[in-house]
């Protein structure tokens, strides 16, 4: 047998194509119609998406509670203050803003990253529910 | 052909679900020959031939027609072939690994000889089942679905000149495996 590259192109070139079972469109569209189109999961979700933020947005505030009132105390103290000063339009607002800003405990550092991490590990969990319902890959 | 594909497309995006149907139809020969040569497994190729319909058509609004459709077809089939092949090769790799923790060799059903008096076609069907599962991928698209390099290229996402290497050493691996096996086969029957 002379194997060479000519020989090999000339029998790969033999290589039928293969085919699928006659019912094999239909079977595709049955599967399509048991599925839910990707719109109507989204709609379905929409709901459960703002229940998923706020149960881990209240998760997260009773767990800076437990960790420290005084913390939330200054936060909402201070926000109302800055509120009010901002309404009754007086001009040492910025000064006030950066009070606020100084006077918060080292532990606010963590508060913003947190939140961060909250919207990712929620965007997660809808990706992955997302794609459980839709029963992809 | 491309511009039928659009007008489908644009058809199921606008809610005619039942015409990708025809999308199947048209392509459903070539996702199976690409799942199968690469699976080398009729059932499960097509399983992974149905599921990548199910994926193209649940991502057909990202299709935005740069490329062919079938383009686009073709390369979710090969990945999802190669990427279905490896969980299934881990599964086996498992299943066989003994209490030591030693990995034991899997008995392939590429390991049937290869014998002199056969015909070549058999011969290479034989040695095509020893190459790993992405050379298989190749040769489906090249030979035959007979596609152009460049197109292999989108498809694979390597470049044109790996895609011409990759396919010279694979027809000189057949060669070499045809080779071989021919070789062994006839010491062991030539022993006395």
């Amino acid at each position: 047998m002379n194997l060479n590259d000519e020989y090999i192109d000339q029998l790969l070139g033999k290589v039928p194509k293969e085919k699928v079972a006659p019912d094999f469109a239909d079977q595709v569209m049955q599967k399509l119609e048991k599925q839910a189109t990707p719109q109507s999961i989204k709609q379905a979700m929409l709901p459960e998406r703002y229940l998923l933020l706020i149960s881990l947005l209240m998760v997260m505030l009773t767990l800076v509670f437990m960790a420290d009132f005084s913390l939330i105390n200054t936060y909402f103290s201070q926000s109302v203050q800055f509120i009010l000063t901002y309404f009754q339009g007086r001009q040492e607002v910025l000064p006030s803003v950066l009070d606020t800003v100084r006077n918060l405990p080292a532990l606010s550092l963590v508060i913003f990253p947190a939140i961060g991490l909250l919207l990712i590990l929620q965007a997660l969990l809808q990706k992955t529910g997302f794609k459980q319902a839709a029963k992809l890959f | 052909m491309q511009a039928d594909d659009l007008s489908v497309i644009k058809s199921v995006l606008s809610g005619q679900r039942n015409d990708y149907k025809k999308l199947v139809v048209r392509y459903q020969d070539m996702v199976m020959s690409i799942a199968m040569r690469v699976l080398q497994q009729r059932e499960e190729a097509e399983d992974i031939a149905q599921l990548c319909f199910l994926k193209a058509y649940e991502k057909l609004a990202t299709f935005k027609g740069d490329s062919l459709f079938s383009t686009w077809l073709y390369r979710i089939s090969y990945h999802a072939a190669i990427s279905r092949y490896r969980q299934l090769n881990a599964a086996k790799a498992i299943r066989t690994t003994g209490l030591s923790g030693k990995e034991t060799l899997v008995a392939d059903e590429s390991t049937e000889p290869l014998t002199e008096g056969e015909d070549d076609f058999k011969q290479l069907e034989k040695a095509l089942k020893k190459l790993d599962p992405d050379e298989r991928g190749l040769i489906s698209l090249f030979y035959t679905q007979e596609l152009a390099v460049a197109e292999i290229s989108k498809i694979t996402g390597l470049s044109e000149s790996n895609v011409k290497v990759k396919l010279f050493r694979i027809r000189k691996k057949l060669a070499q495996l045809m080779k071989e096996k021919i070789v062994n086969q006839h010491t062991i029957n030539t022993l006395p």
